[in-house]
């Protein structure tokens, strides 16, 4: 995963970057806050940033708290690079929405193990915002049908919010996406559309039989 | 002698050094712990320019600008100017092992916590001479690496 990294010191930020592209990432390297913050409030910016406290222009903390003012489907990882003895940087910088920090100067098996822990957060992140957008499509494609629906013990009509009988297939279609095509289930088949066809038969035959005694 | 010079408008230079004293001489080791630097072998790119002797030359480069901006700090009485530059000659110099100019950048930019640059003089020419120490060893490592 492509890596953001926000340092002014041109040695620490060097190694820094050898150090993630030896891990396997790819890196987007800036030396001030303003030049990260520039890059970050880009569509595609890297999901994960690693940020000094103590910058030019703009320091870490600040680009924090630009990131969570903006709203995202995947909020970014943030973690930030303070001196040891800075607890208020610290307290200042998870207050402005830094996800972690590592002191500096850092171990690097550290700094490996929070990049890492963070991959996973975005790795969940990322798979729950694909679910949430895979049920926010299904849920536009359905229209629901909620509540009781008085229905015609006979003739199976429903009765509408406006007191009017409607035909099954009519309220559903209306209510729903269904498109209904007719056909004739089994049972039917036998008790009506049997019988019906017997009958035509009947009478067909007893015509004919009345033509030929006329002959 | 200040082993860095600071001309009139204020560009930054090493002093030259002469070939004879372009090595690691027995006065400079021990001012980087060359451990560290090794360390980042590990971490070389195929087919790239050595990583080392970039980290050394961003070093090289940088450590006399920290400096001049201490020193106009100092004389400005400018305790956040010397405490940015201060910390980030820290920064870099812990990263590449040089641990006692790392420890004396520490104490100046504690020296203009309290508005008081009594010692920072004395700290800066301390650190002059730690850093003198610590660029014949980066110089020999590089030249290592050629």
């Amino acid at each position: 995963m492509r890596i953001l990294i926000a340092e002014d010191d041109a040695v620490s930020r060097r190694a820094l970057e050898a150090k993630l592209n030896r891990w396997g990432h790819e890196v987007t390297v800036t030396s001030d806050g303003a030049e990260a913050w520039d890059v970050l409030r880009r569509d595609g910016a890297p999901l994960l940033a690693i940020l000094d406290v103590e910058m030019p222009c703009m320091g870490g903390i600040e680009v924090c708290r630009r990131v969570r003012e903006t709203p995202r489907s995947v909020s970014p990882y943030l973690i930030l690079l303070t001196a040891r003895s800075g607890k208020e940087g610290v307290v200042l910088g998870l207050e402005a929405g830094a996800n972690d920090y590592v002191a500096k100067p850092f171990d690097p098996a550290e700094l490996r193990a929070r990049v890492n822990a963070g991959l996973q957060m975005l790795g969940l992140q990322i798979n729950l915002a694909e679910r949430v957008r895979e049920l926010e499509e299904a849920l536009s494609q359905v229209k629901q049908l909620q509540g009781l629906l008085p229905i015609c013990s006979y003739y199976k009509s429903i009765r509408d919010d406006s007191n009017y009988w409607q035909r099954v297939e009519s309220y559903i279609g209306k209510h729903s996406d269904v498109q209904f095509s007719h056909s004739i289930c089994p049972d039917c088949y036998e008790q009506v559309v049997q019988p019906q066809l017997d009958e035509m038969k009947r009478k067909q035959e007893s015509e004919q039989s009345g033509v030929r005694l006329s002959d | 002698m200040s082993i860095i010079r600071v001309d009139a408008d204020r560009s930054t230079h090493w002093e030259l050094v002469s070939p004879a004293h372009a090595g690691a001489d027995a006065a400079a080791l021990g001012a980087v712990d060359v451990a560290v630097l090794d360390g980042f072998a590990a971490l070389q790119a195929e087919g790239e320019p050595d990583l080392i002797v970039e980290l050394i030359d961003l070093y090289l480069e940088d450590a006399p600008r920290k400096v001049a901006s201490m020193l106009e700090a100092v004389a400005l009485a400018d305790e956040g100017a010397l405490g940015r530059a201060a910390h980030s000659l820290k920064g870099s110099s812990a990263s590449l092992g040089a641990g006692q100019v790392a420890a004396l950048c520490g104490e100046l930019e504690r020296t203009g916590d309290d508005g008081s640059f009594e010692w920072a003089g004395a700290l800066l020419a301390r650190m002059g001479q730690e850093l003198e120490r610590a660029r014949r060893v980066f110089a020999a490592e590089r030249q290592k690496r050629l």
